[in-house]
C-alpha cells in the first residue's frame, strides 16, 4: 500500500475490499438463494400444487359419490344438479393437472383416470337416470352396488396413485431442493470464510498501518501539546505580567495626568506673574527715564558747578600771580633795606635816621612778605580745595555720566526684561496650550492602555483556554494512543 | 660806594644763613646784597667756588658758602658782595636773615683746633636767638689762588 495514501483512502481501499467480498458473497448468496428458491418453487408451484389438486380431485369424486348417494336416496333434483356440476369440476381439475404435470408416466396416469372417471360417471349418471321413474329403484340399488361402486373403487384406485406418484415426485424434489439448498448454504459459508479471512487480513494490516503511522503522529501531537503547554504557560505569564504592567503603566499615566494638569496651573501662573511683571517693569522703564532726566538736569548743574570751580581756580591763580608781584616787590623792599641800612651803617651818624627808616621799610617788606606767605598759603589751600571740588565734581559728573550710562543700560534691560517677559508670557501660554494637548494625549493614552490591559486580560483568560485545551489535547492524544496502541504503549 | 669802617659800623652785623647754619658778617666788609646772578664756571678754581658772576659790570667770584663751611645748603637764594680787602666777593647764600647789633662779650674767640682747620675764615661764634652764629672774616674766604685763577680766566 502505497505511504502517501491518507488515512482515508487506506480505509477506503480496505472497506472497498471488504465491499467487493460483500458483494461477491452476496452474488453468491443470490445465486444461492436464487438456486434454492427455483427448487423450492418447482417443489411447491410443482409437484405439491400437483399433489393438492390430486387431492382435491380425489375429494371431488368423493363428493361427487356422495351426492350421487344423496340423490339417490332423496331424489331431490338439486343434489342432481350438483351431480352434474361436480363431473364438470372434477374434469376442469383434471384439465388443470394435465397441464401441470411434465412427465410421461403422469400423463398416462391421468389418462387412466379420465377413462376411468368417464367410465364411472357414466355409470353413475345411468344410476341416476333410473332414480326418475319408481319403477326401477330396485334395479337401480342394484346397479349401483354392482356397476358404480366397482368403477368407484377403479377409479379410487388410479387416484390414489396418482396421488402416491406426486408424492414420491413431491419427496424427491424435496429432496433436491434441500440439497441444492445445503450447496448454496457450503458456498456462502467458504465465500463468508474467505472474506472473514481477506477482512481479518485487511483489518490486521490497516491496524498495523494505522497504529505505527497514528502512533507517531499521536507522540508528535503529545510533544507538540506538551510544547503547545509550555507555551501557553509562558504565554498566561507573560500576560499576568503585562496586565500587571499595564495596570502600572496606567497608575504613571494618571500620575503623569495629574503632573500635567500642575504643569498647566503652573504655566497660567508663570503667565498671569509675567504680565505683572511686565507691567511692573513698564513702570520700572518709565521711573528710569523720569530718573534719567532728573540726571541729564543734575549733569547740567554739575557742569556748572565745575565751571564756577575753574573760575574760582583761574581766579585764585591769578590772585596767586599778583601775590607773586607783591611778593616779589616785599623781597625787593626788604633787600633794597638791608642795602639802605647797609648804606647808612657807613654813612655813619648821617645815616642812623635814615637807617631807622629803612630797618621799618625792612620790617614793612618782611611783614609783608610773611602776609604774602600766609595769602600764598591760603590761596594754596584754596586752590587745592577748588582742585578738590573741581576733582570731586569732574568725579561726580562721572558718576553722573556712568549713572545716565547705566540708566541707559537699565533701560535697556528694562526694556529687554519686557520683551524677555513677553517672550515668557508666550511661551508659559505655548506651555500651558501643549500641556493641555499632552494631558487629552495622555488621556487617550491612558484609553489605549485600558484597552491594551482588557486585551491582556482577554489574552490571559485565552491563554487559560488554551492551556485547557492544551490539557484536554493532551489527554484525547493518550486516549487516541491508548485506543491505536492497547499496550499502553501510547 | 662808601666802605664804612669798623667803629662805625660797631658791631652791626649781616646775618646770613645757608644750610642749617647761621653766619655773620660785620656790616663793614657787606657791600650790598642782591637776587643772584648766573655765574660762569671758573677752571681750577675749588669746590667751594661756583664760578664768577659780572656784579655792576666787575668780574667778582661766586663762593658757595654752605660749600666752604661744609654744610649741605640748598640752591642759593642770596647773592651778598663784600669786600675782601681790595677785592670784592660774592657770597651765595640761601637767605638774608637781617641786621643784628650784637653787645660786646656775646662773641667768643675761636678755639685754636677750629682756628687751624678752618684756616681763618670763622673769627668769633656767638649766639643769636638760642642758635649758633659764626661769625666770619671776609678776607680770608677766598684763598690766593682762586684770584689767580679768576685773573687767568678774565685774561683769556
Amino acid at each position: 500500500m502505497q505511504k502517501t495514501w491518507t488515512f482515508g483512502r487506506k480505509l477506503g481501499v480496505g472497506l472497498a475490499a471488504m465491499a467487493v467480498l460483500t458483494l461477491v458473497l452476496s452474488v453468491v448468496a443470490v445465486y444461492a438463494l436464487r438456486y434454492v428458491i427455483q427448487a423450492k418453487d418447482q417443489v411447491i408451484v410443482t409437484n405439491a400444487r400437483i399433489l393438492a389438486e390430486a387431492y382435491r380431485l380425489e375429494g371431488t369424486a368423493y363428493e361427487r359419490m356422495g351426492t350421487v348417494r344423496a340423490y339417490l336416496l332423496t331424489g331431490d333434483e338439486v343434489h342432481r344438479e350438483t351431480v352434474r356440476q361436480l363431473r364438470q369440476t372434477f374434469f376442469d381439475r383434471l384439465g388443470q393437472i394435465r397441464e401441470l404435470v411434465s412427465t410421461q408416466v403422469e400423463r398416462k396416469e391421468l389418462e387412466e383416470i379420465g377413462q376411468a372417471a368417464t367410465t364411472q360417471f357414466d355409470a353413475g349418471d345411468s344410476v341416476v337416470a333410473m332414480r326418475q321413474s319408481a319403477e326401477k329403484l330396485q334395479e337401480m340399488g342394484k346397479a349401483f352396488q354392482e356397476k358404480v361402486i366397482p368403477l368407484n373403487i377403479v377409479l379410487r384406485g388410479h387416484l390414489a396413485d396418482l396421488i402416491k406418484h406426486e408424492q414420491d415426485n413431491l419427496e424427491t424434489a424435496k429432496k433436491h431442493a434441500s440439497d441444492a439448498a445445503n450447496t448454496a448454504i457450503g458456498v456462502v459459508i467458504i465465500v463468508a470464510a474467505a472474506s472473514v479471512i481477506v477482512a481479518g487480513l485487511l483489518a490486521f494490516f490497516l491496524t498495523r498501518l494505522l497504529s505505527r503511522q497514528i502512533g507517531s503522529a499521536v507522540n508528535h501531537i503529545q510533544n507538540s501539546s506538551s510544547e503547545l503547554q509550555a507555551a501557553a504557560n509562558q504565554q498566561t505569564a507573560a500576560a499576568k505580567e503585562q496586565v500587571a504592567s499595564m495596570t502600572e503603566i496606567s497608575t504613571t499615566i494618571k500620575e503623569l495626568l495629574a503632573t500635567a494638569k500642575q504643569i498647566a496651573e503652573s504655566a497660567q501662573g508663570v503667565a498671569r506673574i509675567a504680565d505683572n511683571t511686565t507691567s511692573a517693569a513698564r513702570k520700572g522703564d518709565e521711573t528710569v527715564g523720569r530718573a534719567q532726566g532728573e540726571i541729564a538736569t543734575i549733569r547740567k548743574q554739575v557742569d556748572t558747578v565745575v565751571e564756577h570751580m575753574l573760575d574760582l581756580g583761574r581766579k585764585s591763580q591769578q590772585i596767586g600771580g599778583i601775590l607773586e608781584i607783591i611778593n616779589e616787590l616785599a623781597e625787593q623792599t626788604n633787600i633794597l633795606a638791608i642795602n639802605a641800612t647797609i648804606e647808612a651803617a657807613g654813612a655813619g651818624e648821617a645815616g642812623k635816621r635814615f637807617s631807622v627808616v629803612a630797618d621799618e621799610i625792612r620790617k614793612l617788606a618782611d611783614r609783608v612778605g610773611g602776609s604774602t606767605k600766609e595769602i600764598r598759603g591760603l590761596i594754596e589751600q584754596i586752590r587745592s580745595a577748588v582742585n578738590a571740588a573741581v576733582m570731586a565734581t569732574e568725579s561726580g559728573s562721572k558718576a553722573v555720566d556712568a549713572g545716565s550710562k547705566q540708566f541707559s543700560e537699565v533701560t535697556a534691560v528694562f526694556r529687554q526684561i519686557s520683551e524677555l517677559l513677553r517672550t515668557t508670557t508666550e511661551a508659559a501660554r505655548e506651555i500651558e496650550l501643549s500641556t493641555k494637548q499632552q494631558s487629552s494625549a495622555v488621556e487617550q493614552t491612558n484609553v489605549a492602555v485600558a484597552n491594551v490591559a482588557q486585551t491582556s486580560r482577554e489574552a490571559e483568560a485565552s491563554s487559560g483556554q488554551v492551556l485547557q485545551t492544551v490539557g484536554e489535547l493532551t489527554t484525547l492524544s493518550r486516549d487516541l494512543g491508548r485506543l491505536i496502541q492497547s499496550n499502553g504503549q501510547a | 660806594m662808601t666802605p664804612p669802617t669798623d667803629s662805625q659800623a660797631g658791631n652791626r652785623l649781616l646775618v646770613l644763613r645757608t644750610g642749617a647754619l647761621r653766619c655773620a658778617l660785620p656790616l663793614c666788609h657787606v657791600v650790598e646784597t642782591m637776587r643772584p646772578l648766573p655765574a660762569q664756571p671758573v677752571a681750577n678754581a675749588p669746590a667751594f667756588v661756583s664760578g664768577a658772576a659780572v656784579v655792576r659790570g666787575e668780574a667778582l667770584p661766586v663762593v658757595d658758602l654752605g660749600s666752604l663751611l661744609g654744610a649741605s645748603a640748598g640752591k642759593p637764594a642770596r647773592f651778598v658782595v663784600v669786600r675782601a680787602g681790595e677785592r670784592k666777593v660774592v657770597l651765595a647764600v640761601e637767605a638774608v636773615v637781617g641786621i643784628h647789633e650784637l653787645p660786646g662779650g656775646t662773641l667768643a674767640g675761636v678755639p685754636p683746633l677750629l682756628s687751624q682747620a678752618e684756616a681763618g675764615i670763622i673769627t668769633a661764634i656767638g649766639s643769636l636767638d638760642q642758635e649758633l652764629l659764626l661769625v666770619l672774616q671776609a678776607a680770608r674766604i677766598v684763598p690766593d689762588e682762586v684770584w689767580a685763577a679768576l685773573a687767568g680766566s678774565e685774561a683769556r
